[in-house]
């Protein structure tokens, strides 16, 4: 009995290590995500849009410094709400995405949160 | 010695939690690097029943689709890709086309109590309990 638990427990310490070096860590060891984002360009001007799902409007923050654009913030997922997790593939954490907008004479921005996508026009003035 | 037993029994369900969680990430990735749609999914269960929370930003209601059928949830859905003819893309990393997720779902699932609510992206089915079956007692009659 005692043989086959040693196996046991050096089997599992080999597989999670294992699975530890090949980045196949489960989601909550690693805090931070990068939402997904598109950059499409309309005959009015740019238009940016980034996957936020769950998302509220006052957790996310979208700052103009000269022309970088910078949007951030943390997306909680809450995991199992107290209750037993049977799956847990949605990632959350905190996040920051910054892009170059092309340089002009002042752009005008707006910002839109719908269905967990938020939109940036960038409209040439 | 049994709780010594029981302790590596949990041990070997753990690991292969871990194991399955893994892979499903892989499988995950991987679709999400060919460029597939495939809404990730959190579920837990709780004394009033099961919830699962997909991922479905952008998607519209009217194309979502949550069906049970032989014990399986399966969610269809769709995201069109909004650029046409006088747009260019310039960069892409979200994924759109339509998707298709099957899950099965666990004995004591009750399927004729599933609600599924859609809010900033997130689509929430709640999939009740049945009650406990006790085991059942068949008698031995005398032929």
């Amino acid at each position: 009995m005692t043989d086959h638990l040693d196996t046991i427990l050096d089997l599992r310490h080999r597989l999670v290590r294992m699975l530890e070096a090949g980045g196949a860590t489960p989601p909550s060891a690693r805090e931070t995500f990068t939402p997904p984002l598109d950059v499409v360009h309309a005959p009015g001007g740019l238009t940016i849009t980034v996957e936020l799902p769950g998302m509220a409007r006052e957790e996310i923050d979208v700052e103009l410094h000269g022309n970088m654009l910078t949007i951030s913030g943390e997306r909680k997922t809450r995991p199992c709400e107290g209750q037993q997790c049977l799956r847990r593939e949605r990632r959350g954490g905190r996040f920051k995405r910054s892009l170059a907008l092309p340089t002009s004479d002042h752009n005008e921005l707006s910002a839109a949160l719908k269905d967990g996508v938020l939109t940036i026009k960038v409209q040439r003035s | 010695m049994r709780d010594t037993f029981w302790d590596a029994r949990r041990e070997i369900r753990e690991l292969r939690a871990r194991m399955d969680q893994a892979f499903r990430l892989a499988r995950q990735q991987q679709a999400a690097a060919a460029g597939q749609l495939a809404p990730p999914l959190d579920c837990h269960v709780g004394p009033e029943g099961f919830t699962l929370i997909f991922d479905v930003p952008g998607v519209d209601r009217a194309s979502l689709n949550v069906k049970v059928e032989h014990g399986v949830l399966t969610v269809t859905g769709e995201k069109p890709a909004a650029d046409d003819a006088t747009t260019r893309v310039l960069r892409r990393e979200r994924a759109y086309g339509t998707f298709r997720r099957t899950i099965p779902l666990p004995e004591d699932a009750d399927p004729s109590q599933v609600t599924a609510k859609l809010q900033d992206g997130e689509l929430r089915i709640s999939i009740g309990r049945q009650a406990e079956a006790g085991p059942r007692r068949i008698e031995v009659v005398a032929e």
